[in-house]
């Protein structure tokens, strides 16, 4: 019994002479969380160009409309606007050429484009725009703003194409490929 | 008598002393992100998954045991450059805890800090430290601007 006192005793010092266990807090790392979104420019067509005609006689065919659809969600640092240019690669040959002997051609600066707010201009041209030589721009569209740099919604445009010969060709179908650019730098 | 209470006043100086000197110690406590979280790209409307890794190291300052747990909070949205009013608001970014649960970087308040979320807790014997590994992915979000949107995790521990 009395040594049950003993380790009482013992036992009751050290429990007043352990020392209080306060809280302790770390200092605050940091680290940084990055999260990107990158950019995006697209464009379509949503109205193919019907077929041009050039009327016996003329030179020059109707115009039609090429009708394309863009947007884009662009980096802050984009200010200088985003263009929309058409070009061609290459003349317009016959469809039946190789077949039926026609080798006659329509030359890429037999097509006009008409920009937006402009006159009739020439594909092929030497200067370049949307970063094509001989493309047309036919509208530019600023990106000053934030606003203006976020078009996730859509721009769509109509572009006017007609076909004026420097020389006529043969009765015949003459095909080839317009390209479309939505361009930004 | 009196031989057994110079026992037992012995013992107890002795015990005194003893506890005395491991009270000398003094606590510490840190911690360190040793993996930071890489950059994350959205995809749609969320990112892909990266992860960190964070050590916390203890000093119970002599006690035999501590209880120490590590939090992560922000207290900011991630933000964009130059005039892109677009932000990534905190709440969006989502942790994946060392226990497998997912859960907002936005929680009820751990380690004494309002909003914090508790990622790990451990039982700390004397001295020791312990990595946890943390999965990030950004999630809800809309029509966020081309942008590299920045923001900081804060990391702090407590040991009671």
């Amino acid at each position: 019994m009395k040594g049950y006192k003993l380790y009482l005793a013992v036992a009751v010092l050290l429990l007043l002479a352990v020392p209080s266990f306060g809280q302790a807090v770390s200092s605050t790392a940091t680290t940084p969380i990055n999260v990107t979104r990158t950019e995006s420019i697209s464009i379509s067509v949503t109205t193919a160009l019907p077929t041009l005609t050039i009327p016996g006689g003329s030179l020059n065919s109707d115009i039609q409309n090429v009708v394309v659809q863009s947007s884009w969600n662009l980096k802050q640092t984009r200010t200088n606007g985003v263009q929309i240019c058409v070009s061609a690669v290459g003349a317009l040959a016959g469809v039946n050429a190789g077949t039926t002997g026609n080798t006659d051609t329509i030359p890429v600066n037999n097509v006009y484009v008409t920009p937006s707010g402009g006159s009739a201009t020439a594909l092929g041209g030497a200067t370049a725009v949307c970063g094509i030589t001989g493309a047309v721009q036919f509208k530019n569209y600023p990106t000053t703003t934030a606003a203006q740099r976020k078009n996730t919604t859509g721009q769509s445009d109509t572009i006017p194409v007609q076909v004026k010969l420097a020389a006529d060709v043969a009765a015949d179908s003459y095909t080839g490929t317009l390209n479309l650019t939505a361009y930004s730098n | 008598m009196r031989g057994r209470f110079k026992i037992v006043a012995v013992t107890g100086g002795l015990a005194a002393v003893l506890v005395c000197a491991q009270s000398l110690k003094a606590q510490s406590l840190t911690v360190s992100v040793i993996s930071p979280l890489p950059n994350l790209t959205v995809n749609g409307t969320s990112t892909n998954t990266g992860s960190m890794t964070i050590k916390t190291t203890w000093n119970t300052g002599g006690h035999y045991l501590g209880l120490v747990e590590t939090c992560l909070y922000m207290t900011a949205p991630l933000t964009g450059t130059g005039g892109n009013p677009d932000s990534i608001a905190a709440a969006k970014v989502q942790i994946t805890l060392p226990n497998g649960t997912t859960e907002s970087i936005v929680g009820g308040g751990d380690c004494g800090v309002p909003t914090s979320t508790r990622i790990a807790w451990n039982l700390g014997v004397l001295s020791g430290n312990v990595n946890a590994s943390v999965g990030f992915q950004v999630t809800g979000l809309g029509n966020l601007a081309a942008d590299t949107y920045s923001g900081t995790v804060n990391v702090v521990a407590l040991m009671y």
